[in-house]
């Protein structure tokens, strides 16, 4: 019984994880980030508060 | 991408930043966009960490209108791109009034004047009333207000230039500061913000 409590617990958690890992829907605050430009300098949304930021997630292939 | 890198050209006056978070390729991939599209602030998602963070049907490209307000507000969010759409749901979300820091310098020394000015516009066809508070940040990570909040009455369509020059005390601490602005109505209801960030030389 010891050792299945916890297994139970993992499965119930995968089962919630879809939901929980989904991104931010209209009216949900945005997650707050920091991320390095070619420079190698720290931007974080939160420095960007205040402004209307369009964000693209992109990859070149 | 030229689409986006011409919305970053067009907007940026009008208080929109364009970040375009790079997912998990090399440095130089991200330094050639960067060359190619320069009003796109581009950020490298290394790990992808943020990407899933952000992630909706597992797409990219992925795409987020962001409101001004202080939650930072997820207005619309759009896999693949339109360009006519996302350029609709910025409009939607424009402030009325906005305020752009154009600084004299990059640096300056302790002893001399931190000088600046604020261009705040009313972009509507209105009267508008805001508030306006300046404060920096200090190398040391708190800060400190300058002067009171300011109220503003703009008539329709009205720029007005706004100089400033503030002592920099010899006891300042040397090291980075950022300069900022902010409009809105207090106590919470942020219409727009600005930056820049300066350095203090003995």
């Amino acid at each position: 019984m010891k050792k299945i409590l916890p297994f139970a617990a993992m499965a119930l958690a995968l089962c919630l994880a879809p939901a929980a890992f989904a991104g931010p829907g209209t009216g949900s605050p945005a997650p707050d980030f920091t991320l390095y430009d070619v420079n190698g300098k720290a931007h974080s949304l939160s420095d960007y508060e205040g402004k209307v930021i369009l964000l693209n997630f992109w990859a070149s292939w | 991408m030229p689409q986006i890198n011409t919305i970053a050209q067009d907007y940026a006056a009008k208080g929109v930043k364009v970040l375009g978070l790079n997912y998990m390729e090399s440095l130089s991939t991200v330094q050639t966009y960067q060359n190619w599209y320069p009003n796109i602030l581009m950020l490298r998602d290394s790990s992808g960490s943020v990407y899933s963070s952000y992630r909706q049907n597992g797409y990219i490209p992925l795409n987020y209108v962001i409101d001004h307000d202080m939650d930072q507000t997820v207005r619309y969010w759009m896999e693949g791109y339109n360009n006519t759409t996302i350029k609709n749901q910025i409009e939607n979300n424009l402030a009325d009034v906005t305020a752009n820091m154009d600084p004299a310098a990059t640096s300056f020394q302790r002893g001399t004047q931190c000088v600046f000015d604020i261009e705040v516009t009313n972009w509507m066809n209105s009267n508008r009333t805001v508030y306006m508070l300046l404060d920096v940040e200090l190398p040391s990570g708190g800060y400190r207000s300058l002067g009171p909040t300011q109220q503003l009455n703009l008539t329709p369509l009205q720029v007005m230039l706004d100089p400033h020059a503030h002592n920099i005390p010899m006891a300042a601490p040397l090291g980075s500061y950022r300069m900022r602005v902010r409009l809105g109505m207090p106590p919470a209801d942020l219409w727009n913000a600005d930056y820049f960030d300066f350095e203090v030389t003995p």
